[in-house]
């Protein structure tokens, strides 16, 4: 066949080379374009310029065209494919593929070649003399230089540079009686003869049209295959053609790998050619160059199906059975490499299978594999009726797929030649996630593939939305699968880093840039994309989305990968959705929720909901131990300034915070003395940083200094009637006059005295004008508008009006309690105090005196006290009085104080009465009321009570004529009236005295 | 557990007794308002052999004492009364019904020459408000978390049903009420957490999650290890007193036959499945077993809508255990069981021996120098994680503490300080046996520091204390 295939000038583009067995091969044509077409090969061996072509076998066709499964498929010819005139008796058809170009050449070139490439840049058409039939036609990598070859002893070549002689020139073989099989690129300017003795490598110099021969080597060659990519070489030789040698070439070296031998099903006797160019292809699949050999079943054998098998050539070492690939059936099959899969087309079942190496099987044997995924065929494919030219509004026709016209070329391409289409075999992703429904297994397959970042997502969205009972381990599966290629990527791209940061000299130039895949899928993808729509759902339990949440969070510590805060908000979110605090807090309890600045904020903002949410958040600042400054604010926000103030000392951070962060806190609680602490604390940390208690500028304290600075002065000034003076006249004086008060009450320095009264005047002639002048206003007021001024103004009570409630609550109760002070200088200090108002004309307030009462008391000083009450420095009032009737168990003449005092206030009347009452002077308080006229309006009920307490039934008498007589007085009768409420003790009356005893209303 | 100890001294023995339980009676003074009728507000009466009349006249006079301050302080009626001889403590937990539990003080017997009756000297101020006052309110807690509310059972079957309960729960809870060692514990009634790493802590998050997605009638789920809580899916408060009988009734219960030989009888059978370890501990004991019941203890719970009945499943497996507890409406079947051993046993086991190995692997890291040398207790509000190397590891019967009671009373002391403001403070004592005991409040939190320093003086104290907040809680925020 392969004699009559180059003298007819072969017939097809392609030759199906994977075939059933080597003895099914025919020669002939394609049915119905038989001798129309001329075929890319040229030789008997393979040395043309088209490395591979696989051709089906003729097989009759019933006109199944295969029915649409109603599955879906997995396999597309390409969108738009390269389209050029179809092969014909006077077109005659090439492929390249180191160049991917398709040549045209009509009549030989003489009515004009064209060249079509994958792309526009690629596409050339010209014209050459017709010098013989072309055998093989390509171009020198860069369309540099053109080589025809007619003849099977030489090759012509054409200089396509500009400016260059456009002669052509010719080289024939340099090995005598050889036969070039082909020839092959391997750079702008070196290209490799291969012939039936072996090869010859040379450089072409276009400039002088010559060639230069670099190496060659003598091996007998049955056929030769070659891979651009990796610029292999590989032979064919001995008798059986199945040791097979490869060559690598790279910038004008050649170099001799290890050869290896296909293991052939059955050894032929004699021996014979037995491996078939068509049975073997060569691929890079994973970056890796391996030879694929089409093994098909032998009947001796017990393997029932053919199989594929690969064969990894490194660049250096031995060459390695790898991998088996079953097909499990038998028939005519063609190899295309897609997307590192291994892609198997079966022509008699129209369909196709797919494996991928890498995948691992679990029960099977190493490397060996099954098909991925069930076989199918490729998607069916419509092209325009009769090519490029047809109206367009003419409806497409569907395109015969598997054709026998068809050839297959490595790694993903199938031309149509009798048709005149070039397609590239692609992949689609999207119908395999139905296919796999082991989703670990689905995944390890995605994340190999190019496109495959959507896919992934979707298929992760489906899983979770599925909400397919017991689908979280399958969960767990996939996220663990995601996040290992994740992390590799994520050392990959660290360790650059480090080898770029250590200097470009250290790290070999071969560190390169990890290149991020689709596969990579970060959390932001899978935020984005997956989780954050997918918790919303409504429809899906709040269970299911959080223990998928935290699968995602555990798979990614798992692989140590950092968590972003955007998924733990997502959590925080759902749990609080759904009032999951407690869990919340479990899984803060252990750091399942990374420390963060964001996340302790995050929950701060919790607090009003979940109170603990504070503790939680000031827990976690504490832990990143660079939150110092947050930690500050959240204990100032809660006016716990002591508190933050002490904790940023304990962090040694007391030197650089802003102090008045502090004092705006410590002042909005308005606690002065808090704010005083704080102030004073600063300042001392001032004079520790700089020497000076003053605040830098940049603080922006002046504020609050010019509150305290009047402070510093009370130090500075000794003479305190000075001090005072000037203190007086300051605005915010009030709380430091009265720390100086205390001061100098606790100094408790002898002689002290006089400056006490000197200050206590002092005060209060400031506290005498202020009360004065409110007392003018007051009047004014009251006397009508008319008279008073307009310029009569309320005063204004400025700080300096340091009253007694003043006085008393920050000074003066706080000294008298203190047990160090003598009582003497308590009470010289209350009595002076007492002068000062009394001078002033001021009126004591009682809580005073009862602080001097309190005093003397307490260390019994009832003549101190008596003396004071005899002169009346204490001056009378009823609740003095009263307190002193308090005293009357311990210090019984209080009672008489009191009395007198009762008595001086002469409106007391009633009080007196009662006090004589109460303590059984009945005759005593009735001889007072009289005596103060107070008789006639007194309650004898009052009286009676009380005398008929005494038991005395005399005394009894004796009021309740004394009562009788009044009522006959005033009303001419000697009864009580209904009013007065006397009628028990009217009864009471005649019980002891008889009805006779009663007074009779006098007639007299 | 100091019963009977004699002081040495001379040939004079003095015995001393703990404080111990008196009575515990429950009544309702509404229903039996008439005379004659008094008995009917008895709900329930330990000991039960005591004479009518005088449970009446106890019931009675309790009654009076709680009428009587109840003028005084409406809304605070009197929680306990203090007499020589014993303290009563009084808790309304629903409306009417009231718990007394009459605990005798602390004596000591001196005996006297001449055989004259020895003289006994109670010690009354030995005892603590707060400690039993949480006493009772836990045994309170228990009975409702077993049998719901005393309303729950009245509205079922009346008084009659209510006093069946009583008797049936407090006949046997009484007895594991060990008051002698009653303390600052019970009046936390915290939870002690598992320290765990997050990786591991996770596993056991995807473990709960994975069994309660396959298993979809598990509503909650707890997970324990070495007696201590890792997980929770019930709130708080249900989470302390479920953890409260698990940790001192259900597990000690069962890890007396685990300590015990492989050959001795007490060793539960074992499955005959050695693919895990697995079992229950409520419920079969034996899956294979034809006979066995698959009957669980039922649990309440507060759910949205008052409360829940649920069915509580322990399962353990080496040292870590699970809680599932499911919806006592539906009722648990041998199929259930056997799914549910079949998933959880191996993985459990598995989990287990991962949360081991990491907790030695932590230890080492630690290192020994981490280890406490400190006698403290803290407790946090917040989270009710309590944390004590005072106690000794609890047992059923006993609970041990390593310091002297006297201390331990100042301890609960300082906590009812506390608990009388709301603002973080520090009380420092120099107890009489030459130990300093502080006490730290910050926020929520409280810690309880014993130090044995003769000679240390208080600026030394505090020093001392700030090392230890510097050394165990470096990771909270605790004010100083």
């Amino acid at each position: 066949m392969d004699t009559s295939r180059s003298k007819s000038g072969l017939n097809s583009l392609s030759t199906s080379s994977l075939e059933q067995s080597p003895a099914g091969r025919r020669s002939s044509g394609l049915p119905g374009t038989s001798g129309a077409l001329k075929a890319l090969r040229s030789r008997r061996l393979l040395l043309s310029v088209e490395s591979l072509l696989r051709r089906w076998n003729p097989e009759p066709r019933t006109g199944a065209r295969m029915t649409e499964p109603p599955q879906q498929h997995y396999l597309e010819l390409s969108e738009n494919p390269v389209q050029f005139e179809h092969a014909s008796s006077v077109n005659n058809v090439f492929f390249d593929e180191a160049n991917k170009q398709v040549f045209a050449v009509r009549s030989g070139g003489a009515t004009g070649v064209v060249v079509k490439g994958p792309d526009d840049k690629s596409s050339v058409a010209f014209r050459m003399d017709d010098k013989g039939e072309v055998k093989c036609i390509k171009f020198s990598i860069g369309n540099k230089i053109l080589a025809v070859q007619r003849t099977s002893k030489s090759v012509d070549f054409i200089n396509f540079i500009p400016d260059y002689p456009h002669t052509e020139f010719s080289q024939e073989c340099k090995t005598k009686n050889a036969n070039v099989l082909g020839f092959c690129w391997t750079n702008w300017n070196e290209i490799v003869f291969i012939t039936d003795q072996g090869i010859e490598f040379y450089q072409v110099f276009p400039d002088k049209r010559s060639l230069k021969l670099l190496k060659n080597q003598s091996i007998n060659v049955n056929w030769y295959q070659y891979c651009p990519e990796t610029a292999v070489i590989l032979l064919s030789t001995t008798v059986q053609g199945n040791i097979l040698q490869p060559f690598a070439f790279r910038n004008g070296t050649m170099s001799k790998m290890s050869k290896f031998e296909i293991e052939l099903p059955v050894i032929p006797k004699p021996a014979k050619l037995s491996l078939s160019e068509r049975d073997i292809a060569m691929a890079t699949i994973y970056g890796q160059l391996y030879v694929m050999y089409l093994k098909h079943h032998s009947r001796t054998a017990n393997s029932p199906s053919a199989e594929v098998v690969l064969y990894h050539l490194p660049r250096e070492g031995a060459c390695k059975k790898s991998h088996v690939l079953k097909l499990n059936t038998t028939g005519k099959f063609a190899l295309n490499i897609v997307d590192n899969l291994v892609v198997v087309h079966h022509q008699s079942s129209q369909t196709s299978l797919i494996f991928d190496i890498n995948l691992k099987e679990p029960d099977c044997a190493v490397n060996t594999h099954q098909p991925v995924l069930p076989a199918r065929s490729i998607h069916p494919y419509r092209m325009p009726l009769a090519g490029p030219a047809v109206v367009p509004s003419q409806p497409p026709v569907p395109c015969q797929l598997y054709s026998s016209s068809w050839s297959v070329f490595q790694p993903d391409i199938i031309i149509s030649a009798s048709e005149g289409y070039l397609w590239y075999l692609q992949v689609k992703l999207h119908p395999t996630v139905n296919l796999l429904q082991d989703k670990g297994k689905l995944m390890d397959f995605l994340l190999r593939r190019r496109d495959c970042k959507m896919v992934i997502l979707s298929v992760c969205s489906q899983i979770l939305e599925g909400g397919v009972k017991g689908s979280l381990p399958v969960v767990a599966t996939v996220f663990d699968k995601l996040n290992q290629v994740y992390k590799e990527y994520l050392e990959a791209e660290q360790s650059y880093t480090v080898a770029m940061e250590s200097g470009p000299s250290r790290g070999s130039a071969a560190q390169k840039r990890p290149v991020r895949t689709q596969a990579v899928i970060d959390q932001s993808d899978m935020y984005t994309h997956v989780l954050s729509s997918f918790t919303e759902r409504k429809e899906v339990s709040h269970k299911f989305v959080i223990a998928v949440l935290m699968e995602y969070i555990r798979s990614l510590n798992q692989h140590q990968i950092t968590v972003q805060h955007y998924l733990y908000e997502l959590v925080i979110k759902t749990l609080v959705q759904h009032n999951l605090f407690y869990m919340l807090h479990q899984f803060l309890q252990y750091h399942v929720l990374s420390d963060s600045k964001p996340l302790a904020c995050l929950l701060l903002s919790l607090e009003s909901t979940y109170p603990p949410a504070h503790q939680l958040s000031l827990d976690m600042l504490k832990r990143l131990s660079t939150a110092n400054d947050e930690i500050v604010e959240v204990l100032l926000s809660k006016q716990q300034v002591l508190g933050a103030l002490r904790f940023i000392r304990s962090v040694g951070g007391h030197d650089n915070v802003s102090a008045r962060k502090f004092l705006d806190a410590a002042r909005q609680t308005g606690d002065q003395m808090l704010f005083y602490t704080v102030f004073r604390s600063f300042q001392q940390r001032n004079q520790r940083l700089r020497g000076s208690p003053a605040f830098n500028p940049g603080e922006h304290c002046y504020l609050w200094y010019l509150q305290v600075k009047l402070h510093p002065t009370v130090n500075l000034l000794q003479d305190k009637g000075k001090l005072m003076d000037f203190l007086l006249r300051r605005r915010d004086c009030k709380m430091v006059i009265l720390s100086v008060c205390s001061q100098i009450l606790e100094g408790g320095v002898k002689g002290s005295l006089p400056v006490v009264a000197t200050v206590f005047d002092k005060l209060n002639q400031v506290y005498k004008e202020y009360l004065e002048a409110e007392q003018s206003y007051t009047v004014a007021m009251e006397s009508g508008p008319s008279r008073g001024s307009a310029a009569q103004k309320r005063p204004v009570r400025t700080q300096a009006v340091i009253d007694q409630s003043d006085m008393y609550t920050h000074v003066l109760s706080s000294f008298t309690e203190r047990k160090e002070v003598s009582h003497k200088f308590v009470i010289a200090v209350l009595m002076e105090y007492i002068r000062s108002l009394n001078q002033h004309q001021i009126t004591v307030q009682h809580y005073l005196y009862e602080l001097v009462i309190k005093t003397l008391v307490q260390h019994n000083l009832f003549y101190m006290l008596h003396q004071f009450l005899q002169y009346h420095v204490l001056s009378d009032s009823k609740p003095l009085a009263c307190l002193l009737l308090s005293l009357e168990s311990t210090y019984p003449p209080a009672h008489q104080l009191s009395l007198d005092m009762l008595k001086r206030l002469s409106t007391a009347n009633d009080e007196i009465v009662e006090v004589l009452l109460s303590k059984q002077q009945v005759l005593g308080a009735l001889r007072f009321i009289r005596s103060v006229g107070g008789h006639d309006n007194v309650s004898a009920r009052k009286f009676l009570d009380a005398a008929r307490q005494t038991g005395d039934q005399m005394l009894f008498y004796t009021v309740f004529r004394s009562f009788q007589q009044r009522n006959q007085r005033l009303r001419g009768s000697p009864a009580f009236n209904p009013g007065e409420h006397c009628e028990e003790h009217v009864v009471h009356f005649k019980q002891l005295f008889g009805e006779q005893a009663l007074m009779k209303p006098s007639t007299v | 557990m100091q019963q009977g100890k004699s002081r040495a001294g001379g040939a004079m023995q003095e015995k001393q007794y703990t404080p111990s339980l008196l009575s515990f009676f429950i009544y309702n003074p509404t229903f039996g308002p008439r005379e004659g009728e008094e008995e009917k507000k008895i709900l329930f009466y330990h000991p039960s052999d005591i004479e009518k009349n005088e449970k009446i006249r106890n019931v009675g006079l309790c009654e009076a004492i709680v009428q009587f301050t109840r003028t005084f302080c409406p809304t605070k009626p009197a929680k306990s009364l203090h007499t020589q001889k014993n303290r009563q403590f009084f808790f309304e937990p629903e409306d009417n019904f009231w718990i007394v539990m009459v605990v005798r003080n602390p004596m000591i017997e001196k005996p006297n020459k001449d055989g004259k009756p020895p003289t006994i000297e109670y010690q009354e101020e030995e005892i603590l408000d707060t400690v039993y006052g949480a006493v009772v309110r836990q045994c309170y807690s228990m009975y409702k978390l077993f049998n719901g509310t005393f309303g729950r059972a009245m509205e079922a079957g009346g008084v009659e049903l209510l006093t069946q309960k009583l008797e049936k729960f407090f006949y046997r809870y009484l007895q594991t009420l060990h008051l002698q060692s009653c303390d600052l514990l019970d009046v936390f009634g915290g939870i002690s957490f598992f320290p765990l790493d997050k990786m591991t802590y996770l596993k056991i998050q995807s473990f709960v999650n994975r069994v309660e997605e396959s298993l979809s009638l598990i509503k909650y789920t707890a997970f324990l290890y070495n007696d201590q809580l890792i997980w929770s899916g019930l709130e708080q408060d249900d989470m302390r007193i479920l953890y409260k009988y698990l940790t001192t009734s259900l597990f000690p219960r069962h890890s007396e036959p685990e300590l015990a030989g492989r050959d001795s009888p007490l060793r539960p059978e074992v499955a005959g499945n050695l693919l895990h370890y697995g079992r229950f501990l409520t419920g079969p004991t034996n899956l294979k077993d034809p006979e066995a019941k698959f009957r669980f203890p039922k649990i309440f719970v507060t759910a949205e809508d008052g409360y829940e009945e649920l069915h509580l499943i322990v399962y353990k497996a080496m040292s870590a255990a699970a809680c599932f507890m499911i919806s006592a409406s539906v009722e648990l079947t041998r199929d259930f069981c056997e799914q549910l051993d079949g998933l959880v046993g191996p993985q459990l086991t598995l989990l287990a021996s991962d949360i081991c190995e990491q907790f030695t692997i932590n230890r080492r890291i630690s290192g020994p120098e981490k280890e406490p040398q400190f006698k403290f207790i803290y407790f946090n509000h917040m989270n009710l994680a309590e944390k004590s190397t005072i106690h000794m590891r609890k047992t059923a019967s006993v609970c041990l503490t390593s310091v002297h009671p006297d201390l331990m009373k100042i301890l609960g002391d300082i906590n009812c300080d506390f608990a009388r403001v709301d603002e973080d403070e520090e009380i420092i004592v120099k107890a009489m046996t030459d130990y300093w005991v502080v006490g730290k409040k910050s926020d929520q939190r409280e810690l309880y520091v014993i130090l044995n320093q003769k000679n240390a003086n208080l600026i030394e104290v505090n020093e001392e204390v700030k090392r230890l907040c510097a050394t165990q809680f470096n990771n909270i925020f605790f004010l100083d």
